[in-house]
């Protein structure tokens, strides 16, 4: 079962599951009948969310991109956006935040540790904590379930993105390096990936055919792919054409929503050339994911903002 | 009036953490001693252990009281303010407060924050208020049942983590959460900003904020709508509209209560005379602002000073 950009149904899950307005995510199986609840294989295939997973007993099996990962009681897990995450058949007591990859962005702003123009992506991080760790990290995520399910109000969206930032808080305060998993099969190809990720972050704007980036790294296109599969399960081209429309999305929620704009900053021959590329990926047309996900801003002064 | 001991929980919320060595992804965030920034007080168990030495005096920092029972009657800026069971009282930096009685059966909690933290969190969310914008404010309102509970389960959060070792980024999990109880705060007060649709609305708006913020930093100093409306490029006509659209004073009105509240502040809690009072705000003379004190207030600032030293 493929769970699309634009819904994710509570069938697919026999555990709670709240979303708020499309940018905020929660799930989990704490109230399941047993201790743990086995699920059959379900797929993610967000492009644009990040991912946070806390397993508190059991174990769960997934494949995150090209890499399997098997977390146990107390681990955490962190997926940025472009990767594809696999669940495969496990047992285990667990709950999730899955978050808007601006939303993100603009808590680290707040947080003091951002990389504004930097989008983290193909990535993951995967650590063990420690049993009172993982229930603090519990009690952040039972606050956030509770506003969840609160009816809404006009702040609602600050309250939930507080919570998040204290959890993320406490994260990034508990993680030791001695904690973080090590997920690297062949440095070589690791570097490789490494290499191949730095460049598409400086030129996603200009190019995006393959040729160019195996030129770049001086290696052949059907090595750079093969790179690319282990880490993140797909091609070459696959990997930079998810990077693209992720980093368009990115656009066109800060960027004035203006579609024009955004064909001039990716150099597209011109806009019906954008809006094909678009449509070729993800099936709508961006005049039409625009109007599906209600791009207005939360900020409601954001025009007294504008002018002061 | 109470000389009520200090009861173990504030001693407690007062100890500041630990001072680990720690490293910081930003500068402005890095905090190792935070009793300047935050500070709790509360009685949860209706002893009468209401202590005032959280707010003699010191005039900069954001309150936010909560009573669960009893009551508490105050005097905020001269005016006299009762505050009942189950409802919450925020007062903004720049007001004199003064407790005046306080029930025995009294029950609450007490945040006081420095306006570092709360001028990010405005930024947070993203408010056109500056910190002044709130300055001319205290709010009461009553609680419901969820409202009250809410607030009480965040502050007892915060003072939980408050208390607790330090660890790398413990001021903004404790901002996060401050920016909880003031979204709580928001809905309890019903205080939204009230934004119209359209620029031209908008435009407004704007001016409005900054003439306020404008208020605060120069009302020591001048006093004449005209300086102000050249300040910010446009005609005292268009100010005085301005300030009217948005809260029924018209700007003349808002630098003349600025400035009294100011000279309030200086005469009771600082305890400046007369003379230095009317130095300190840019008068001619102690003689002008003497009438300018009367022709606001109704009173002369020394009869003023006498009613507050009787009531004391």
């Amino acid at each position: 079962m493929i769970l699309t950009d634009e819904n994710i149904t509570n069938e697919s899950f026999n555990g709670y599951h709240s979303s708020f307005e499309k940018k905020y995510h929660i799930c989990d199986n704490l109230d399941g009948k047993g201790e743990s609840t086995i699920f059959s294989v379900k797929e993610f295939n967000y492009s644009e969310h990040v991912y946070i997973v806390v397993v508190l007993r059991g174990s769960l099996n997934l494949v995150v991109g090209g890499t399997d990962v098997h977390m146990k009681s107390n681990d955490f897990l962190l997926v940025t956006p472009c990767l594809q995450i696999t669940i495969k058949e496990s047992r285990c007591l667990f709950f999730t935040y899955c978050t808007k990859a601006y939303v993100m962005s603009e808590i680290y702003k707040h947080m003091g540790i951002c990389d504004k123009n930097y989008f983290h992506a193909f990535k993951f991080k995967h650590a063990h904590f420690t049993p009172e760790k993982t229930n603090i990290l519990l009690d952040c995520y039972m606050r956030s379930k509770k506003e969840h399910m609160r009816e809404d109000y006009p702040m609602k969206e600050y309250t939930l993105r507080a919570y998040l930032t204290a959890l993320l808080a406490k994260i990034f305060s508990f993680a030791q390096k001695e904690d973080w998993q090590i997920h690297v099969k062949n440095t070589r190809y690791y570097e490789l990936f490494n290499l191949f990720l730095d460049k598409l972050n400086q030129n996603y704007k200009k190019e995006r055919s393959v040729q160019y980036y195996a030129n770049a790294m001086n290696i052949a296109p059907k090595y750079l792919s093969a790179v690319i599969c282990s880490y993140t399960g797909l091609t070459a081209s696959q990997a930079i054409d998810r990077y693209v429309i992720f980093a368009i999305k990115q656009s066109l929620y800060s960027n004035e929503h203006n579609i024009k704009t955004i064909s001039k900053e990716f150099h597209f021959p011109n806009q019906s050339f954008f809006g094909r590329y678009f449509k070729r990926i993800t099936g709508v047309s961006p005049h039409d994911y625009m109007k599906s996900h209600n791009l207005k801003s939360i900020n409601f002064n954001q025009d007294c903002n504008k002018e002061g | 009036m109470f000389s009520a001991p200090f009861e173990h929980k504030k001693q407690n919320a007062e100890k500041t953490a630990e001072a680990a060595p720690l490293t910081f992804v930003s500068d402005s965030y890095a905090v190792s001693d935070f009793s300047s920034l935050l500070r709790l007080q509360d009685s949860f168990d209706c002893l009468n252990a209401f202590s005032q030495s959280l707010l003699n005096g010191k005039t900069e920092l954001f309150y936010c009281i909560q009573i669960l029972q009893g009551c508490i009657s105050l005097e905020i800026n001269g005016e006299e303010e009762i505050v009942t069971a189950k409802s919450q009282l925020m007062i903004s930096p720049e007001n004199s407060i003064i407790i005046r009685e306080v029930s025995s059966d009294i029950s609450y909690f007490m945040i006081a924050v420095h306006p570092k933290i709360t001028n990010e969190i405005f930024d947070d969310l993203s408010f056109p208020y500056s910190n002044t914008r709130f300055t001319l404010k205290h709010l009461v309102s009553p609680l419901s049942e969820e409202q009250s509970q809410r607030s009480l389960e965040l502050y007892n959060e915060i003072k939980h983590d408050l208390i607790g070792p330090n660890y790398k980024m413990k001021y903004i999990y404790l901002r996060s959460m401050l920016c909880a109880l003031f979204v709580e705060g928001i809905n309890i007060h019903d205080y939204f900003p009230m934004p119209l649709q359209g620029k031209s609305e908008s435009r407004l708006y704007n001016v409005y904020c900054r003439f306020i913020t404008l208020l605060n930093t120069h009302a020591a100093e001048h006093r004449s709508v005209e300086y102000y409306a050249n300040l910010l490029g446009i005609s005292s006509k268009y100010l005085s509209f301005v300030c009217i659209s948005y809260s029924n004073k018209n700007a003349s009105a808002w630098i003349n209560e600025t400035v009294i509240q100011k000279a309030k502040i200086l005469m009771q809690i600082h305890g400046l005379s007369l003379t230095e009072t009317s130095q300190a705000l840019h008068f001619l003379t102690p003689n002008s602002f003497s009438r300018y004190f009367k022709r606001a207030t109704g009173m002369t600032p020394r009869s003023f000073i006498k009613s507050q030293k009787q009531n004391n």
